[in-house]
C-alpha cells in the first residue's frame, strides 16, 4: 500500500483549481466552502490574520492595500519592465523594487516576493487536496501559460518549493487542457486550444491521437487577459464619473477596488445578458456631499471597449497557425479555456476565423487542472498513460560578437532536446570567453532575455579563429535549460543549469518555506 | 579497447547531459530511515547472494541506511538496490516509515530488464544514421502521416517520461540522445526547408567573440581513420576515429565509423569469455 496521490494545480491569475487523477477519471477537488475554484487572493487582515481565497477576496473592498491579487502577472518579471510599470497603475497594493530589480510587494511592514504570495495560494490548494484525501499531498504538477518565459516558469517552480511541494513538472496550460480533452477520444484530431484567462492569452495547436498529445505550435501574450478588459471598463467608469461629478477619483484605492469589482461583475453578467447595471453608491465624497455612480452598461459597449483586445487574440491565432504550417480549415476542433473565453464576442470571432464553432461541453475553468492531474498520474506511475510531446515557445541561444544573438535551439523545437555548436575567438591571444545564455527571437542580444552567464577562462593563447569552444545547450523533459562550454584544446569546461534567472537562491527558498510555515501556524491560532 | 578508454569515451560523448533533479529529495528521507530484520526472514535466506547477505548482517535495527552504506564497502546505488530487494522480499522493514521508504524503493529499485537495455542500445546505434528516414525506420518517399506515426511509435517507447523515476544506469544518457536524434529527424522531415543544407551551420563566434568556422572540425582525422580502416590497420583507425570524435562528438558520421571499428576490435577471439 503506497501513497500515490499527486495533484494537478491550475494556478491562475484570478482563480485556482486543483484536481486529482486516481484510476481512470480525473476529478476536481472542491475547497472547504464547496467551491470548485478558489480565487487567487491573499490578504493580511486588520488583526494580522492571513486570509487566502474567498475570505481574502470578500474583504478586499475594505482592505485594498493589504489584499493581493493578480500576482501571476508579476512573477518572474523585473520591476523596471514595461509590463510591471504598466500594471502598477492598476494595482491597489504597493510594489517596491528589490536590490536586483526584482518585484517586491509591501503589506504593512512586511515585504514579500511574488513567489511567496503564489506559495501561500499553492499551499492552500495543497491543503484542500490533503484534507480531501485524508493524507498529506506532496507532489504536484503545476501549469503555466505556454508563452511564459523561463524566468516566469522558474518563479512558479520556486513558489511550489516554498509551498513545500515537490513539483513533478511545470506544464503548459493549453497542453494540459488538450490532455484532458483527449481522454476517451479514439481518433486522431488536429485541435486548437484558445486559452484566455485572467492575465494571459495562449493559443496552441496540437494533434491528439491514441496515447499521444503532440504540440505543433504555441503562441501568446503573457500580458493580455481578462484583467486588461476589467481595467478598460474601470477607465471607462472613471471617465463617466468625471463627466458626472467633475472629479477625478483615480487616485483613491478604495474607490478603485470597488470600481474593479463592479467592472468584473458587469463583464461576467454581460456574457449572459445584454445589459448590466453598475450601481456604486457613496463612491466618493465631494463638496456637495456623497457622490454615486449609476450606469447601465450594454453588451455592445463592452464589445466596443474590448474590441482591440479581442482582435489581438485573433491575430495571435493566425500567427500560431502559421508557425504550425496549418490553415484554419485544417483544425478539426477549437477548445475554449479560461474565464475570458466565455465572452460571446470571442465565440463569434473564433467561428468567423476557424469557420466552425468552438466545442461546447468543456468546462473552461476546470479543464487545465484536470489535465495537470492526468500528467501527475503519468509521471508518478513511471510513465504509463498518455505521452505529452511538448515544445519550447521561445528560442534559446547565446550572445556573440557585436551584440548579436546566435540562436542554438529554435522556438518550436520539441523537448527534450540538445544541440552543440563550435565557436571561436575574435581576438588574437584571447584567453577567456563570456557565455551569455539568452531566450527570445530578436537578432540583437540585448533585446532578448538573459537566463544566465558565466566566463570560460584558461583558453591557450592563440591567433583569433583558432581556439575551438564547444557550446552545448540542452533542455530536458522538465523544460530545464542547461548550457555547457568546453575549450577543446585545454579540456576546460564550465556549465550552468538555469534554476532561477533572477531573484531567489536555494537558501532564500528554504528560508521562505520556513517562514510560510510560521505564518500558517499563526493562521491556525488566529 | 580497455575499460578505461571506454569510460573516457563515454565521458567525452555525453559529458554531463543530465542536470541534477531539482526539488526535495525523497532519497534523503530514505537514507535516514532505519531498516529492521523481520522475524520470518529465515525462510528463503538460502538464495540470498553473498553481497546482500553481508548487508543483511549489518542490519541491526540501529544503523540507518546511510550508516550501513559507510560500512558496506559497496557503491551507493548498489546498497540502495540491494536493500530494496531485501525489502521487497519481505526480509526487512522500516518500522513506522515503511510506507514511504517502500514507495521510494519501488521507483528506485525498479530496474529495467537486460532485454530492454539491449533494445535501448541497439536503437541508439541506429540513431547514428545520418538519413532521418533511416533513423525513424521509414522508406524513402514517406509522407506526413507515416512520419508522424513513426515519431509517435518511437517516442512512446523511448521518451524519458516513459521511464520517469526508474533506475536506468548508463542507459539514461543513451535514452536522452535517442530522443534528441528522433526529434531532429522528425523536425527535418516535417520541415524540409530546415534540412541539412540550411541547418544552422553558420557557426558564429562566441561570447564576446567572432569569426566563421572553417573546415568541419575533425574532418582530416576522420579521413585518416577511414584510410587506416581500409588498410586493415584497426588500431590506427581506432585512435584516429577516437580523436575525430573527441573534436566533434556529435558528428554522426564520425560516430558510426568509430562504432564500427569498435565492433571490429571487440569481435570475440576463440576461447575468450564475453
Amino acid at each position: 500500500m503506497k501513497d500515490k496521490s499527486a495533484i494537478g494545480i491550475d494556478l491562475g491569475t484570478t482563480n485556482c483549481c486543483v484536481a486529482l487523477a486516481q484510476g481512470t477519471r480525473p476529478e476536481v477537488i472542491p475547497n472547504r466552502s464547496g467551491s470548485r475554484i478558489t480565487p487567487s487572493f491573499f490578504a493580511v487582515g486588520a488583526s494580522g490574520e492571513v486570509l487566502i481565497g474567498h475570505p481574502a477576496k470578500r474583504q478586499g473592498i475594505t482592505n485594498p492595500m493589504n489584499t493581493i491579487h493578480g500576482v501571476k502577472r508579476l512573477i518572474g518579471r523585473k520591476f523596471s519592465s514595461p509590463e510591471v510599470q504598466d500594471e502598477i497603475k492598476n494595482l491597489t497594493y504597493q510594489l517596491l523594487a528589490g536590490p536586483n530589480d526584482e518585484v517586491r510587494i509591501q503589506i504593512g511592514n512586511e515585504v514579500y516576493s511574488p513567489e511567496e504570495i503564489s506559495a501561500f495560494i499553492l499551499k492552500e490548494m495543497r491543503k484542500v487536496a490533503s484534507e480531501f484525501l485524508g493524507a498529506e499531498v506532496r507532489e504536484a504538477v503545476v501549469t503555466v501559460p505556454a508563452f511564459f518565459t523561463d524566468a516566469q516558469r522558474q518563479g512558479t517552480r520556486n513558489a511550489g518549493r516554498i509551498a513545500g511541494l515537490d513539483i513533478l513538472r511545470i506544464i503548459n496550460e493549453p497542453t494540459a487542457a488538450a490532455l484532458a480533452y483527449s481522454m476517451g477520444r479514439r481518433q486522431e484530431e488536429t485541435i486548437a486550444v484558445y486559452d484566455w484567462g485572467g492575465g494571459t492569452f495562449d493559443i496552441s495547436t496540437l494533434v491528439i491521437g491514441p496515447g499521444v498529445v503532440e504540440v505543433l505550435s504555441t503562441y501568446g501574450d503573457s500580458h493580455l487577459g481578462g484583467e486588461d478588459i476589467d481595467n478598460t471598463i474601470v477607465q471607462f467608469l472613471l471617465g463617466e464619473f468625471q463627466d458626472i461629478h467633475q472629479a477625478d477619483i483615480s487616485g483613491d484605492p478604495l474607490a478603485r477596488q470597488r470600481l474593479k469589482e463592479a467592472a468584473e461583475k458587469s463583464k461576467v453578467e454581460l456574457s449572459e445578458r445584454m445589459e448590466s447595471k453598475v450601481l456604486l453608491p457613496f463612491l466618493a465624497t465631494g463638496a456637495k456631499g456623497p457622490q454615486h455612480l449609476e450606469i447601465n452598461l450594454h453588451r455592445n459597449d463592452l464589445e466596443e471597449m474590448s474590441a482591440h483586445l479581442v482582435r489581438r487574440t485573433i491575430d495571435i491565432c493566425a500567427e500560431s497557425l502559421a508557425l504550425a504550417n496549418l490553415k484554419a480549415e485544417e483544425i478539426d476542433h477549437v477548445i475554449l479555456v479560461g474565464g475570458q473565453s466565455r465572452m460571446p464576442v470571442v465565440r463569434r470571432e473564433l467561428e468567423k476565423f476557424f469557420g466552425k464553432p468552438p466545442v461546447r461541453g468543456v468546462n473552461p475553468d476546470e479543464v487545465v487542472a484536470l489535465g495537470a492531474a492526468i500528467q501527475a498520474q503519468v509521471l508518478q506511475s513511471g510513465g504509463e498513460g498518455v505521452l505529452l510531446l511538448d515544445l519550447i515557445p521561445r528560442s534559446l541561444g547565446i550572445a556573440t560578437y557585436g551584440g548579436r544573438f546566435s540562436s542554438l535551439i529554435k522556438r518550436g523545437s520539441r523537448i527534450p532536446t540538445s544541440t552543440d555548436h563550435t565557436f571561436t575567438t575574435p581576438n588574437d591571444n584571447q584567453t577567456a570567453v563570456e557565455i551569455n545564455l539568452l531566450q527570445g527571437e530578436s537578432a540583437k542580444a540585448a533585446e532578448n532575455e538573459l537566463l544566465g552567464k558565466f566566463i570560460l577562462s584558461g583558453i591557450d593563447p592563440a591567433p583569433r579563429g583558432v581556439p575551438r569552444v564547444e557550446v552545448k545547450v540542452a533542455v530536458d523533459a522538465d523544460g530545464i535549460v542547461r548550457v555547457e562550454a568546453r575549450d577543446q584544446a585545454s579540456g576546460r569546461s564550465r556549465s550552468l543549469t538555469v534554476t532561477s534567472a533572477h531573484g531567489l537562491s536555494d537558501e532564500d527558498i528554504a528560508r521562505m518555506a520556513k517562514s510560510s510555515d510560521r505564518l500558517a501556524l499563526a493562521d491556525k491560532k488566529g | 579497447m580497455n575499460d578505461k578508454t571506454k569510460a573516457e569515451l563515454k565521458e567525452l560523448l555525453y559529458g554531463d547531459l543530465l542536470p541534477p533533479k531539482p526539488g526535495p529529495n525523497p532519497e534523503e528521507a530514505f537514507l535516514k530511515s532505519i531498516p529492521r530484520l523481520r522475524e520470518a526472514a529465515a525462510d528463503d535466506s538460502e538464495d540470498i547472494d553473498p553481497r546482500s547477505g553481508f548487508l543483511l548482517s549489518r542490519i541491526d535495527g540501529k544503523k540507518n541506511v546511510a550508516e550501513i552504506m559507510v560500512v558496506a564497502g559497496m557503491g551507493r546505488r548498489e546498497v540502495i538496490q540491494r536493500i530494496g530487494d531485501l525489502f521487497s522480499r519481505g526480509l526487512i522493514n522500516f518500522g513506522e516509515d515503511s510506507q514511504r521508504s517502500g514507495a521510494f524503493l519501488d521507483n528506485y529499485g525498479r530496474v529495467i530488464s537486460e532485454t530492454e537495455k539491449e533494445e535501448i542500445r541497439l536503437t541508439w546505434l541506429r540513431m547514428a544514421k545520418e538519413n532521418p528516414l533511416d533513423r525513424l525506420g521509414l522508406k524513402p518517399g514517406s509522407r506526413e502521416p507515416e512520419i508522424r506515426q513513426a515519431y509517435w511509435e518511437l517516442s512512446r517507447k523511448f521518451h524519458p517520461d516513459r521511464y520517469a523515476g526508474i533506475e536506468l544506469g548508463d542507459c539514461r544518457v543513451l535514452l536522452q540522445e535517442i530522443n534528441s536524434r528522433i526529434t531532429e529527424a522528425y523536425q527535418e522531415l516535417k520541415n524540409p526547408r530546415a534540412r541539412a543544407g540550411e541547418k544552422p551551420k553558420a557557426k558564429s563566434p562566441s561570447g564576446s567573440a567572432g569569426e566563421e568556422e572553417k573546415a568541419a572540425p575533425g574532418a582530416e582525422l576522420f579521413l585518416e581513420a577511414q584510410k587506416a580502416l581500409k588498410a586493415g590497420n584497426l588500431k590506427a583507425a581506432f585512435s584516429q576515429a577516437k580523436l575525430a570524435l573527441s573534436i566533434n562528438p556529435r558528428n554522426p558520421k564520425y560516430r558510426e565509423l568509430f562504432l564500427r571499428i569498435e565492433v571490429l576490435l571487440n569481435l570475440p577471439t576463440p576461447g575468450a569469455k564475453p
